[in-house]
């Protein structure tokens, strides 16, 4: 279970194809974001640097396990390639102004599970010559202990010893997180979920030999060379020329699009709820994925052509802006 | 003795016996003797006298004095003031004008320098302000070294510093 908090990075890091976030690095800026939710607290991660050192050098991915109380928090050293994660648990106290905090090891196999999905293959496009990525648990970590809601812990992770002495770390604020108001259900609350997915063009399987991570929103896509970016929807969306000429059934959304029938199969329901639904389709002909993308999809399936995202809802929510 | 009877004014002494009373007034106060003086009235004039002069304050003193000043002495005195008041006055609104003038000063200049990777390094470089410009010589060529992460090591222990309002504390 442990190991699907590291899942849950990859997935979150591919939700969006709009801001082209497709580079280790854009990931960590767009994709990541500083504020973490767990047990009814906002986890606020920032960067601190002392001595002769820069918070530029680190990449940051941050996520949370919901399930666990749990905030994964994990970090790449630029200029090495190597990495360090740690897991942050918060609990809450009975007393409301103080908050109980514990600082783990990632999981053991949390190296394994980044190295086979795609961000590992991102790491390997970015840092070629580098034979394996391994996470480095420290050997030694505190006690857990007891704060203020207001107090900010900092957590030292890099460091470099001698006369040019510095330090990197996070720095965690801490804050009552407020329940989001309740709000009327929509399609767009439906999501299309593709897990270990499969593509297959004509009858025949192009997404290589190995499963697709899993992907799951109200607008997932693929993009095949030559063709472009195919977007999934089980609404139509105003100023967007989303066709009718898909169906969602059981595990599978399959449509045709010129000559081409395209089947996206997963391994489990689609739809939560099962059924026969229909499917609009959109075609971007001119989106292009990012070449370390493409690159790192080829590395992770041998013999696949396309790569797999969510495209942003956000920006399919609403009529494109009109273009000056 | 009755003093209304000795003096009353129907008593008429001749010269006789002025002579004989004058006689027995001088032998009588050489036989009187004055009451002694106890040594505690000494103490009290001496306390009174004390009060009254030198236990007032030093300031009450200077604010209530005088001195005396011959006529001519204070009218020069204050011919004097006046003279070297206007003169003051004058040099001060001349001088107010005039900026003193600046040293030479040593100044830090932050160049943002873009560099590949869309990262940026801070050149710095020392300009000297205040010097001709026939003295100024080619920018300095050597940078300060890259800040970057190469050397970073994991740290072997994690460690958690709790900071209150600012101030760090493990």
């Amino acid at each position: 279970m442990r190991n699907r908090m590291y899942l849950l990075l990859a997935a979150l890091l591919l939700c969006s194809i709009q801001l082209q976030a497709q580079t280790l690095e854009r990931l960590a800026k767009e994709e990541a974001s500083p504020e973490q939710r767990v047990n009814g607290i906002v986890a606020n991660f920032s960067s601190f640097a002392e001595g002769r050192a820069t918070t530029e050098g680190i990449l940051r991915f941050y996520f949370a396990n919901k399930d666990e109380n749990e905030i994964g928090s994990f970090l790449i050293n630029i200029s090495t390639g190597t990495f360090i994660g740690y897991t942050l648990v918060i609990e809450r106290l009975p007393d409301n102004t103080k908050l109980k905090v514990t600082i783990k090891p990632p999981p053991e196999d949390a190296g394994d599970s980044l190295r086979e999905g795609i961000f590992g293959k991102l790491l390997e496009v970015k840092w070629p010559n580098k034979p394996n990525f391994t996470v480095t648990p420290p050997a030694s970590y505190p006690e857990p202990i007891v704060i203020n809601l207001t107090d900010v812990i900092k957590i030292p992770l890099w460091v470099k010893a001698g006369t040019e002495w510095g330090v990197v770390g996070d720095k965690i604020r801490f804050a009552i997180d407020r329940p989001k108001p309740a709000r009327e259900f929509t399609l767009d609350d439906v999501a299309l979920k593709l897990t270990g997915s499969r593509l297959i063009i004509n009858g025949e399987v192009r997404s290589g030999e190995r499963e697709m991570n899993d992907i799951e929103g109200p607008t997932p896509s693929f993009y095949v060379p030559g063709k472009g970016l195919f977007i999934m929807s089980i609404r139509p969306r105003e100023g967007h020329n989303f066709q009718k000429i898909g169906v969602a059934e059981g595990n599978k959304i399959s449509f045709s699009y010129g000559s081409d029938k395209y089947e996206w199969v997963g391994r489990d329901s689609v739809i939560a709820s099962g059924g026969r639904w229909d499917i609009w389709v959109l075609l971007e002909p001119g989106y292009q994925p990012s070449p370390d993308l493409a690159e790192a999809y080829k590395l992770l399936s041998k013999g696949n052509c396309c790569t797999f995202s969510i495209a942003d809802p956000d920006y399919y929510k609403n009529p494109p802006p009109s273009k000056k | 003795m009755n003093y209304l009877e000795e003096n009353s004014p129907d008593r008429n002494p001749k010269p006789a016996d002025e002579v004989v009373e004058d006689r027995e007034l001088k032998n009588l106060v050489g036989e009187w003797s004055p009451p002694a003086i106890t040594s505690s009235l000494d103490q009290r004039i001496l306390t009174s006298y004390r009060r009254q002069f030198l236990h007032r304050p030093a300031w009450l003193r200077w604010l209530t004095g005088s001195i005396s000043l011959p006529a001519p002495v204070a009218a020069a005195a204050a011919l004097l003031l006046c003279a070297t008041s206007y003169l003051a006055a004058r040099k001060a609104t001349s001088y107010s004008l005039e900026p003193a003038p600046a040293p030479p000063t040593v100044k830090f200049v932050e160049v943002p320098f873009p560099v590949v990777q869309q990262k940026i390094v801070t050149r710095v470089v020392y300009k000297q302000i205040g010097t001709p410009k026939a003295k100024e010589g080619p920018a300095p060529s050597s940078l300060p070294p890259r800040i970057d992460l190469a050397d970073f090591r994991p740290v072997s222990e994690i460690k958690i510093i709790v900071s209150h309002g600012g101030n760090d504390e493990k």
